[in-house]
């Protein structure tokens, strides 16, 4: 199948996410939801329900301000209003990671407006590096294993969990591999399609995924092959923050002569890696996974990792910058944008920050940012 | 040769004409209504005293918020690299450009060539911008460039919070009701507007000299108070806001080189 076909495959997908978890829930599955990020699907999936991400990606907010103050990222106040209008009422529950004060105060909000019956708070721990969060964290999938046994009503063994690692490590894969051709040959799919292909992994069957990526990165390869032109005149970009959202900001970047060559965002290369080792007990194996996740705003440590990881990534993309997309008000990321932005400058890599919000594609000024940085970054506009 | 710059900024529209690297023409014009009719208006006024047209140009680069909209243009650059370019030609040693438009400010690190280096812009708020300006002088029904020179007869500026442009200006009208000195809170807004722009310049590392363009140029108020801030003097070109169109007429200029040269 040629490279449009399938990715219109994904773009379908990420235009009605809950298509297929709406089915699953008609055919008598269980389904259970989360917000970003972190929530180990594999749990979900091992327990025998359809694991589903909320993206909160709804523009229209009427219901949700009743609840929520003014200085509520749009990603956790999207999600509410979808949860209010009733969009996600398929749901049999819904996980809600602690990434910061917001979604710690947010599972109370949904536990009194929601119908959904099975809410949970799942508490990672924020300093990673620490010896006791390894324990801790066990602990804690511990518990939402045995939640999600009681309201799907089967049991996860180490067999079924096992089974699901190695479905969703293969998934991980798969894309980590789409992704490298990606960086490689930037231009033989935007880097809209990228991620809207990794997006898409959140909403769909993985089996199914799997399958029509396998056949993309085969068309890719077949591609990059064929074409003998290997410059691209593309300005090679990094990304940082939290979710690539709105859409439309992949399009300006490409507009404005860059591509995305890597990133760190919850949406992006953090859903990929790392894999969970199927070698070991299972829970370990996904509390080991969390902790060795890339550095992400809301779990870092005071060893600066994320500086040093922001840095090296620039530097083994061969990115010429690197464009913080922040959400407005998304308190974990402001804190560190300084330091983040210190470490970047000391090292001579050029950087941007776009304040975004999920759902208001009105991006005129960012245009004009995103453009004089390029045209700052990638050489003489003239010549 | 002719080339020439054009600037669609939000509040004004402007053009230069540059006849082998010297201005040959120069105008502002407000924007008002379609940007493209706007753009051909603009052109023709500033071409008909040179007796030439449209077609005598070899080159036209466009630049301002309404930049993609301008028919005519060869290319389109933004405002901050345009704006480094024209600064360095007129000043040479100028680092830091500052620069206060209508909808937005910002400040420009640029280097001896006038290619930048960095740069900041202020959030999609008008806080700090022209506009906050004119709505200000709107409040307290004074002209627009009556602002500066007033804001420096105060002795004791009032206090004004800036973090939004509405909530602003309801204080600026209770202060009026309140029955406090017209020129202190012109005062206080000034330093308001400085302070948020200040603020944004921290965040880069501002080096001297620093010239200031734009309109916000214009008002001796708000230049004093950003001098004092940033203690030291401030170059402020003659014509402040014709500096995009300049350097967008300069990149023209070079475009056009480049294609001679092969
Ligand atoms: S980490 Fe940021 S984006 Fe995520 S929920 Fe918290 S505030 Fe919102």
């Amino acid at each position: 199948m040629a490279i449009k076909e399938l990715l219109n495959r994904f773009n379908a997908v990420v235009t009605d996410p809950y298509s297929e978890a709406r089915s699953r829930k008609e055919q008598g599955q269980k389904v259970i939801g989360w917000l970003p990020t972190d929530v180990p699907e594999e749990l979900i999936h091992a327990a025998g329900a359809f694991p589903v991400g909320s993206l909160g990606s709804c523009s229209k907010i009427r219901l949700a301000d009743t609840h929520l103050q003014v200085w509520v990222c749009s990603l956790m106040r999207g999600s509410l209003e979808m949860g209010l209008r009733g969009d996600l009422d398929f749901l049999d529950g819904l996980i809600i990671p602690q990434t910061c004060d917001t979604t710690r105060a947010m599972v109370g909000i949904w536990r009194q407006t929601s119908l959904i019956p099975y809410i949970d708070s799942f508490m990672m721990p924020k300093q990673v590096k620490r010896s006791s969060a390894r324990e801790y964290l066990i602990g804690e999938l511990t518990r939402l294993k045995s939640n999600l046994e009681k309201v799907t009503g089967n049991l996860i063994t180490n067999e079924s969990l096992g089974t699901s690692i190695k479905l969703f490590n293969e998934n991980r894969q798969l894309l980590r591999r789409m992704f490298e051709i990606h960086a490689d040959h930037p231009g033989l799919i935007s880097s809209r399609e990228v991620y809207t292909v990794i997006k898409a992994a959140m909403y769909m069957d993985k089996v199914k995924h799997n399958g029509i990526l396998q056949d993309l990165i085969q068309a890719m390869k077949q591609k990059a092959a064929r074409s003998i032109d290997k410059s691209n005149p593309k300005v090679r970009l990094v990304i940082s923050g939290g979710v690539w959202e709105p859409p439309e900001i992949m399009d300006l970047i490409e507009e404005a002569g860059g591509v995305v060559v890597g990133d760190d965002m919850l949406t992006g290369m953090r859903y990929l890696s790392p894999d969970a080792d199927e070698k070991r007990d299972p829970l370990e194996a996904l509390a080991d996974r969390q902790l060795n996740k890339i550095p992400f705003a809301g779990f870092d440590n005071q060893n600066y990792e994320r500086r040093r990881f922001l840095h090296n990534l620039v530097r083994h993309t061969e990115a010429a910058g690197l464009i913080f997309l922040h959400l407005k008000f998304c308190e974990p990321e402001n804190y560190d944008y300084n330091d983040m932005r210190e470490a970047l400058n000391s090292a001579g890599i050029p950087n941007l920050r776009l304040e975004t919000e999920v759902g208001n594609p009105s991006l005129g000024q960012i245009r004009t940012r995103l453009e004089a940085f390029i045209e700052m970054i990638g050489g003489d506009p003239i010549e | 040769m002719y080339v020439a710059g054009i600037d669609i900024g939000s509040i004004y529209s402007k053009a230069v004409i540059l006849k082998n690297n010297q201005v040959a023409a120069s105008l502002v014009k407000r924007t008002g209504g379609e940007i493209r009719t706007i753009s051909h208006r603009i052109m023709d006024e500033a071409l008909t005293p040179l007796g030439i047209q449209l077609e005598d140009l070899k080159s036209i680069v466009a630049t301002g918020y309404g930049r993609i909209s301008v028919p005519f243009a060869e290319k389109q650059v933004t405002e901050i690299t345009c704006f480094g370019r024209g600064t360095a030609q007129l000043f040479p040693d100028v680092r830091t450009v500052i620069d206060i438009g209508g909808q937005d400010s910002k400040g420009i690190k640029i280097d001896e060539r006038g290619r930048v280096t960095d740069f900041v812009m202020n959030d999609k708020c008008a806080a700090g911008t022209g506009r906050f300006l004119e709505v200000m002088a709107n409040a307290l029904e004074v002209n627009l460039e009556d602002m500066g020179p007033l804001a420096l007869q105060s002795e004791s500026p009032e206090e004004i919070g800036i973090t939004c442009t509405v909530f602003a200006e309801s204080q600026v009208i209770s202060l009026v009701g309140e029955g406090r000195r017209k020129v202190d809170i012109v005062a206080g807004i000034h330093q308001a507007i400085a302070e948020r722009i200040y603020g944004l310049l921290k965040m880069l590392k501002i080096e001297e000299r620093i010239a200031i363009t734009g309109g916000g140029a214009k008002n001796i108020g708000l230049v004093h108070e950003l001098e004092k801030r940033l203690g030291t003097e401030l170059i402020v070109p003659e014509e402040p806001q014709l500096i995009g169109a300049h350097g967008a007429a300069l990149m023209a200029m070079e475009m056009a080189m480049h294609r001679k040269g092969g």
